[in-house]
């Protein structure tokens, strides 16, 4: 079972380098975006993972408060590329 | 047994992420990179958020785990959308991912050619031609020796001929009779030695070739060079390439296009309007 959990564990941080090698290479700001929006969703992915490591249940909240959080970058970083600001 | 099936659960989920960052790595472009990206990551999550619901089997995890999993599903298409949205309107192009040969040229040939296929009509030997001439710019105002002396060194060599040799046939034809024939268009041309050749280079000159004195400068030239066997495809050509520069509004795009793709575009849309009116 530890073996599982730990596999599961190693294949997010490959996932997420794999997100974090879309950043540095670009080329484009876009490219960089989409990358961030998803390197977001890997982290909500491991802190929930670390529910059942723990077995405490308030890294789901934390979890769940990334979500919102990389949402909302995303967001903003979508209205900046087209050229509008933050309020638009 | 609650353990295994939530751990099973959260491993598909996993290996989904891993699947949609491989397409973020390895696609070409920030559409195909959203799309393998955003989808796949949504159901690995929800997976991941599942499997851990199950295998703690808390209530407190549970719920929160439902309400993110509710909330990846309404976030992650808007934000998708949101990001592709913002890169067309920063201009970022779709790479042509159909044919791993043909990269470089973009969507807009794919669409034409489906304009071609909805349109019932064959590309011609003279579109494909269009399509593979080389075509070049010259910025700084140059006279006709100048010109044909470029030109030659790059069509000698696709006709298996010496540059120099070539450029003194052109020159020959030209100083016969001037082949600025169309104000601010000409055509110089020759026919060669040999068998089955045929090549056409067309150049863009953004300050004007001088032909002669009393004419305008030209700024769009085509150089036809053929062997005497294609006979009949090079005056084809020719009367097709005059039936395109005779429209009103030919020149006009030609100066203002941007670079050698926009003019490729520009000759290709032609020849299509060409044929629809045939």
């Amino acid at each position: 079972m530890e073996i599982a959990i730990f596999f599961s564990l190693f294949f997010l941080i490959v996932a997420s380098f794999m997100a974090l090698i879309r950043v540095i290479k670009g080329p484009t700001a876009p490219d960089r975006i989409v990358a961030i929006d998803i390197l977001g969703f890997i982290l909500v992915n491991v802190c929930a993972m670390l529910t059942v490591i723990t077995r405490e249940d308030f890294y789901m909240s934390v979890a769940l408060a990334w979500a919102l959080l990389s949402f909302i970058g995303s967001i903003a970083l979508a209205k900046k590329l087209e050229g509008k600001e933050f309020d638009e | 047994m609650n353990e295994y099936i939530g751990i099973i659960l959260i491993n598909i989920g996993i290996l989904f992420n891993l699947v949609s960052c491989l397409g973020l790595v390895r696609l070409p472009d920030v559409y195909t990179r959203l799309q393998s990206s955003t989808k796949a990551v949504t159901m690995g999550s929800s997976l991941v958020l599942i499997g851990i619901a199950v295998f703690t089997g808390m209530f407190s995890v549970a719920a929160q785990s439902l309400l993110t999993i509710l909330f990846i599903f309404v976030s992650a298409p808007t934000a998708a959308h949101a990001i592709a949205r913002g890169a067309h309107s920063s201009g970022i192009r779709v790479e042509r991912i159909t044919a791993e040969g043909l990269i470089g040229r973009t969507i807009e040939y794919e669409l034409l050619d489906v304009v071609r296929v909805g349109e019932k009509f064959k590309k011609d030997r003279f579109d494909h031609t269009l399509e593979t001439c080389p075509i070049f710019e010259i910025e700084e105002p140059i006279d006709d020796e100048e010109l044909l002396e470029r030109v030659s060194k790059v069509l000698a060599p696709r006709l298996k001929m010496r540059p120099r040799e070539l450029e003194r046939m052109l020159l020959e034809r030209e100083n016969e009779a001037t082949t600025a024939l169309a104000p601010e268009v000409a055509f110089p041309h020759v026919i060669v030695e040999g068998q089955n050749m045929f090549e056409m280079l067309v150049v863009r000159a953004r300050e004007g070739v001088r032909f002669s004195e009393e004419q305008s400068h030209v700024h769009a030239i085509f150089v036809l060079v053929g062997t005497q066997d294609q006979w009949h495809f090079y005056l084809r050509s020719m009367a097709a390439l005059a039936t395109m520069v005779r429209e009103d509004d030919f020149l006009e795009q030609w100066k203002q296009a941007e670079d050698e793709e926009e003019l490729h575009k520009i000759l290709l849309e032609r020849s299509r309007r060409r044929h629809l009116t045939d």
